[in-house]
């Protein structure tokens, strides 16, 4: 193996396994998680040998959420045009919506667009700044920063006040 | 209604779950990681000669895409004189995937400080675009788009265009658009503005009037306007 597949093995040996976290906590269903990582490998493999790579972390995080988005908004772009054309749909969930079940939290995630829920993702569980979860998503900071406001908000109508008592009681308690 | 106030501890609270959700995530094992390794790895890589071939069946579906777009688009040119498109609505509309065309960027003439506009069809990341060449069409867009008539602006349409575009989903009520010069279309995208402060603001769809000159975009001219919710896609007009 030469020396960029030698840098590429040893990064993605760092980090696959927060890769795959993040595909998972934005899919929420392991099979599409393991889906998003091979494809991700692939793709950040063939590019990494034509570019030089300041932040292997970054590169990869970004490929996995771009491949996590771009199966999503395939999907999307295909209900759309059908609540477009017929006006069937709407309101429907697509059926990509899978986050992973068991907590309330997972369960309002679950309810957010695709976008929203990443930006969730990204910038609560995986602490990244506006400006580095806008270079992950392909996106403005902009709309890093619209995205979030508007998730918030929806996650704070759905989880209610209780998601707030409880944290208090579970931290009380701990 | 009243505005929903998430406050820091919601916020913080928000950190503890995701982070406890993010524990419990089934992450496979090293067996299994090598595994979907080896599943990219079994897929066939281009050669040499299969890459002309992609290559040239690319090249084939963008021609067959652009006559595509062109009939669409002459099929769409209305009785009024207006071209009317739907970035992603059917219709003779292209939504495609592009290299962003990098090119010099053309002097345009704000019409008027973009507004908030009328949602066009659709439920979300729709695109209206108007491409317009005369004085009648653009009163009639313009009180169509809810602007006083006493306002209504002065074009030389010998030498200049208009161009209509309404964008939903903009972030952070981009104030002006940027037109791009690429080898074969104009590209039109939001300017990101300087301090977005406050996302609360965004605000539905945003409409901008400009006037661009005949002489930067040729004439005809095939115009993209990229979409702000896709950083991908665009959807494509043919004007004049």
């Amino acid at each position: 193996m030469d020396a960029a597949g030698d840098s590429f093995e040893a990064a993605w040996l760092e980090h696959r396994r927060a890769l795959w976290r993040v595909a998972w906590l934005i899919v929420g269903d392991p099979d599409q998680a393991d889906d998003i990582v091979s494809a991700a490998f692939a793709r950040s493999l063939n590019g990494w040998a034509e570019r030089e790579i300041l932040n292997p972390k970054a590169y990869l995080r970004r490929a996995v959420v771009n491949e996590a988005s771009d199966s999503f908004r395939r999907a999307g772009r295909d209900r759309r045009w059908l609540v477009r054309r017929t006006g069937e749909g709407r309101g429907m969930r697509p059926v990509d919506s899978q986050v992973a079940e068991g907590t309330d939290l997972a369960a309002a995630l679950r309810r957010l667009p695709i976008d929203q829920r990443a930006v969730i993702v990204l910038r609560f569980w995986g602490d990244l700044s506006e400006r580095d979860a806008a270079e992950a998503l392909s996106i403005s900071v902009g709309t890093v920063k619209s995205r979030t406001h508007r998730a918030l908000k929806a996650l704070a109508a759905d989880l209610g006040p209780g998601f707030l008592a409880d944290q208090a009681v579970e931290a009380t308690d701990g | 209604m009243a505005e929903l106030d998430v406050s820091p501890a919601f916020e913080a609270a928000l950190r503890t779950e995701l982070a406890r959700l993010g524990e419990s995530a089934p992450v496979p094992d090293d067996a299994h990681l090598d595994a979907l390794e080896g599943r990219a790895d079994d897929r066939p890589s281009p050669g040499p000669r299969d890459r002309r071939s992609l290559a040239l069946v690319a090249a084939i579906v963008l021609v067959i895409a652009g006559l595509a777009a062109s009939i669409g688009a002459a099929i769409l040119r209305s009785d009024d004189g207006v071209d009317r498109t739907r970035l992603g609505g059917g219709r003779g509309t292209t939504t495609t995937t592009a290299a962003v065309p990098v090119g010099p960027i053309l002097p345009a003439r704000s019409l008027t400080t973009s507004f908030e506009g009328r949602a066009p069809e659709g439920p979300d990341g729709a695109i209206l675009t108007n491409g317009v060449t005369d004085a009648e069409t653009l009163a009639e867009v313009w009180a169509d788009a809810g602007r006083p008539t006493s306002s209504l602006p002065t074009v030389d349409f010998a030498t200049e265009v208009v161009v209509e575009v309404t964008m939903d989903d903009v972030a952070c009520a981009s104030p002006e658009l940027e037109f791009r010069k690429g080898p074969a279309a104009v590209r039109a995208a939001a300017v990101e503005p300087a301090s977005c402060s406050d996302p609360s603001a965004v605000a539905g769809p945003r409409t901008y009037f400009y006037a661009l000159r005949w002489s930067d975009t040729g004439r005809p001219f095939q115009l993209e306007v990229a979409d702000p919710s896709d950083p991908d896609a665009f959807g494509s007009i043919a004007i004049g």
